[in-house]
């Protein structure tokens, strides 16, 4: 997963110049719920070898055409459905006390596209896991317009689902990949983590880009989708990411049980390290040492942006994320009251974040503020680690977007970015010191 | 080092005529009460070679003689007292590294480290030959010497001693009390109790085994006929159960000490099964366990000595085991409802506890006993009920405190003691490293044991 994250940055093939087009992405706020009444047809109304099931990239088409084969050979969504009969699978459905993955709603709500049977078409799998319709939106709806070669503005009115938008994408993606707290079938709890399912770490971007992408953002694409910023998508990730988050700690179905609350809205390694190695204590947090602290890569990230963007939301979130900390050791009513603020500020972010245009000078700022962060002297944790790396890939995909790098230095920054990845590689073994060092090695390689 | 305390007990402690003498322990409430306000002289005071500072064990003389050495020794360093070093920790790597975490200037002027890193008695109380920087020196376990030292050096007997006010370590109660005022705390006490904040700087995890730590100290005397004569037997099964016992009572009381209620959504996580959190999230082993009842990902209270001290009272007192498993069952869940039902529910397991702490400290362990305790140690791990790392370690110390008792009562042949032996190394190897640790590997290693369990 890592060496594929590593290597989206050879994958991307954009040469965008620089346009300063301002994506129109008006509130697509319920990536789930939203517009998608329509019957799925299934993965194989798709998949004809003249639409998106060509062997190889079509040279005449506006699209690559080979979409089909990206997704079925490469694209974990494809396996999505199928993991639910693996040997984890099973064990996760029994230790949640569950006949079968495969049958529960827990689980298809996920890993599958979990339209009802009245909603499914004659030849819709559920097997096929998390297939076209999971993203693109039901196609009986819109089938008949996109087959006729309308123009992407029509298939749009007819209900395809607009994924090239990053708001529209963020809430989509996040609709599984953080899930929706207010559903229990379609959230990951604590629970569900304890018996044996993965830690899921997100970063629009770069998930986006080691799905891997079916997509390619050439002349043809733009002309018909508008460019594709990867600052602009991580940037609205994380706003949409981090009031998803907010949103779950709102939602009273998440509120504390007994003595502890969801534990799933913690940082995973503030507890699962090993308590022999000795490791720092932030201050970020304002925590004292032995607490348990939410998860706040997010936020992190989101303040690197809005100190360059809007620095008074930046300094209210830094305020709010200091004080939602300090409320987890005082009682539930203030987390939800300090979780409010930040959840407010962070769809504030969010439309601003849409509708920026990114400049060199921002991005150069990004990078320069992430770097900051590690080389402030307070250890950084390895939930930070991991969203700082993603998003200067991000930062570097669109600088190399732009045209800007020589051959030298995307070779020499692919390395660095390697050299940032490997310093994560596992949770366990994560230190401190060796991402500092690859974070430093960046920087060096980075233009000034 | 935790990997050889068992084998390295059966080596240390030479054998003795097991002597069926019903032990009188006391109520010792209070290690401290029969220390108030006696004046610590100081490890000085002590080592005198004609006294505990010999270089060799003596011959004539009812002790060693070489306690000191043995309590001071620095050359082999798996074999040091760590209870000698405790002030000088403090100004290590680690200590300064705990003490700049939690804001403090220096560890060495912390009442909260000193407390239990050093003999803390008052100014008032420090003879003049007392130093703050011998640790914890023999006062601290054996009290202030003040009013004992005379009757002591005059050779008027151990019940002497003991009436001018040395301290019973060799009751088992006793020494439970002593031992754990430190090793577990005084929960009442901010300044003697190791919190989750503490850990969270950068404190080791506590484990404790009282017949195991007494033995791995190293125990500085010897049971022998003299031993035996002036203080009573040592059944290291006893000295195990007690412990147990009072481990779990102290647990309670931390429980339901207000101190430790749960401040907004973070409970003191110090009383919670280390591992239970610190695992790798790659790592995923968990599995149902029918004393608990807990959902996966549940946090877990930390029980492994409810769970031995079940096995004890199966053997002793079945209905006592029945009503703490009850209530230990019903205090897992209470996690899961308020903490006003943990309060109720550790009340209950408390009351369990005292109970059993009177029956086990009063007990006299036979042969069957032992070897019904070896049994059911193993029928813990065998059946799943209780691998994870905290049950293990304390399962693995159990079966050498009851290989120990074995031995000492010459219920294992040599051919049979070296099977034991073995058997306990390949134990102490499964629990060697909590981050590593694979249950699978510490149930081969029991299974290894039960073969070698006499029948």
């Amino acid at each position: 997963m890592l060496a594929a994250i590593a290597t989206r940055t050879r994958r991307r093939a954009c040469a965008i110049a620089a346009f300063s087009l301002i994506l129109a992405t008006a509130g697509q706020t319920c990536a789930q719920s939203q517009g998608d009444d329509a019957v799925h047809l299934g993965v194989v109304s798709c998949a004809g070898n003249n639409c998106h099931g060509a062997k190889e990239r079509s040279e005449g088409s506006s699209v690559a055409q080979n979409e089909y084969l990206i997704w079925s050979k490469s694209d974990k969504h494809h396996r999505a459905y199928t993991v639910l009969l693996e040997e984890r699978g099973m064990r996760i459905a029994r230790n949640l006390g569950l006949p079968n993955a495969a049958t529960a709603d827990m689980c298809l709500a996920c890993h599958t596209d979990p339209v009802p049977p009245a909603k499914r078409g004659p030849r819709f799998q559920l097997s096929d896991g998390v297939g076209c319709e999971g993203c693109h939106g039901g196609a009986s709806s819109w089938l008949g317009t996109h087959i006729s070669g309308a123009r992407h503005s029509d298939n749009l009115a007819a209900g395809l689902y607009p994924t090239e938008r990053p708001a529209a994408r963020a809430e989509k993606c996040l609709s599984c990949h953080i899930g929706d707290a207010a559903d229990d079938n379609r959230f990951v709890t604590h629970r569900m983590m304890g018996a044996g399912h993965p830690r899921m770490p997100f970063e629009l971007d770069t998930y986006t880009a080691v799905e891997p992408a079916h997509f390619v953002v050439d002349q043809r694409y733009i002309e018909r989708k508008g460019p594709v910023d990867d600052v602009q998508v991580w940037a609205v990730g994380q706003a949409v990411d981090l009031g998803k988050r907010m949103g779950a700690l709102l939602e009273p179905k998440r509120a504390p049980k007994g003595v502890f609350p969801e534990l799933v809205l913690f940082d995973c390694q503030s507890c699962h390290h090993p308590y022999n190695s000795l490791r720092g204590e932030g201050i970020t947090t304002g925590l004292a040492p032995g607490s348990v602290k939410l998860y706040d890569a997010n936020a992190i990230m989101l303040h690197v942006i809005a100190a360059r963007l809007a620095p008074a939301a930046a300094k209210a979130l830094s305020s709010h994320m200091l004080a939602l900390q300090r409320a987890s050791g005082e009682s539930w009513a203030t987390v939800q009251v300090e979780a409010h603020e930040v959840r407010r500020l962070a769809s504030e972010l969010s439309p601003i974040l849409s509708s920026h245009d990114f400049t060199r000078d921002d991005m150069k700022a990004f990078a320069d503020g992430i770097i900051a962060l590690g080389l402030a002297g307070e250890d950084v944790r390895y939930s930070e680690a991991e969203q700082a790396t993603m998003g200067l890939a991000s930062i570097f995909s669109a600088v190399k977007s732009s045209g800007s790098l020589s051959e030298d230095q995307i070779t020499a920054m692919t390395k660095a970015m390697n050299g940032l990845y490997g310093s994560f590689a596992s949770d366990e073994t994560y230190r401190h010191e060796p991402f500092v060092k690859a974070l430093k090695e960046f920087r060096r390689t980075a233009p000034r | 080092m935790k990997g050889e305390v068992s084998v390295v007990k059966l080596h240390e402690i030479a054998i003795a005529t097991f002597v069926t003498l019903m032990l009188t322990v006391a109520a010792w409430a209070d290690p401290q009460a029969p220390d108030s306000g006696s004046k610590h002289l100081g490890v000085k005071s002590c080592s005198g070679d004609n006294c505990h500072g010999a270089v060799k064990p003596a011959e004539h003389s009812a002790v060693m003689q070489n306690e000191y050495l043995i309590w001071s020794q620095e050359v082999d360093n798996d074999r040091v007292d760590k209870h000698h070093r405790a002030y000088a920790v403090l100004s290590d790597e680690r200590g300064i590294r705990i003490a700049h975490n939690l804001g403090l200037p220096d560890a060495v002027t912390a009442e909260i480290c000193l407390n239990c890193h050093a003999d803390n008695v008052p100014e008032a109380r420090r003879g003049p030959r007392f130093e703050i920087s011998d640790g914890v020196g023999c006062e601290a376990c054996h009290g202030g010497a003040e009013k004992w030292l005379g009757v002591h050096l005059s050779g008027a007997g151990h019940k002497a001693n003991l009436d001018a006010g040395l301290y019973p370590t060799e009751k088992p109660v006793a020494r439970a009390e002593k031992c754990l005022f430190c090793h577990f705390g005084d929960p009442s006490d901010k300044s003697r109790f190791v919190t989750h904040l503490i850990m969270g700087a950068g404190h080791p995890r506590m484990g404790f085994e009282l017949d195991t730590y007494t033995a791995a100290e190293p125990a500085h005397f010897t049971v022998g006929p003299k031993y035996i004569e002036r203080k009573g037997p040592i059944n290291d099964v006893q000295v195990w159960a007690v412990g147990q016992a009072i481990s779990l009572i102290r647990r309670t009381d931390a429980l339901l000490e207000p101190k430790n209620a749960p401040k907004g959504i973070q409970p003191e996580l110090v009383l919670f099964d280390c591992q239970s959190c610190h695992h790798a999230v790659s790592q995923i082993r968990w599995q149902p366990r029918k004393s608990t009842g807990l959902a996966p990902g549940s946090l877990q209270l930390y029980d492994a000595d409810a769970v031995m001290l079940r096995v004890i009272a199966d053997r002793v007192a079945p209905t006592a085991a029945k009503v703490l498993s009850e209530h230990m069952l019903a205090l897992h869940h209470a996690t899961t409802v308020n903490w006003d039902t943990v309060v109720r529910e550790a009340t209950e397991v408390r009351r369990a506890a005292m109970e059993l702490e009177n029956l086990v400290s009063s007990h006299d362990f036979t042969g069957d006993d032992t070897k019904a305790l070896a049994e059911g140690v193993v029928a813990i791990g065998l059946t799943d009920d209780d691998t994870d790392y905290s049950g293990a370690e304390q399962a693995t110390m159990a079966l050498g405190s009851i290989a120990s008792a074995m031995r000492m009562s010459g219920y294992l042949t040599s051919g049979q003691t070296k099977v034991m032996i073995d058997a306990l190394t390949g134990l102490n190897k499964s629990i060697a490293d909590d981050a590593t640790y694979q249950p699978g590997i510490f149930v081969t290693a029991l299974k290894d044991f039960q073969k070698a369990i006499p029948q």
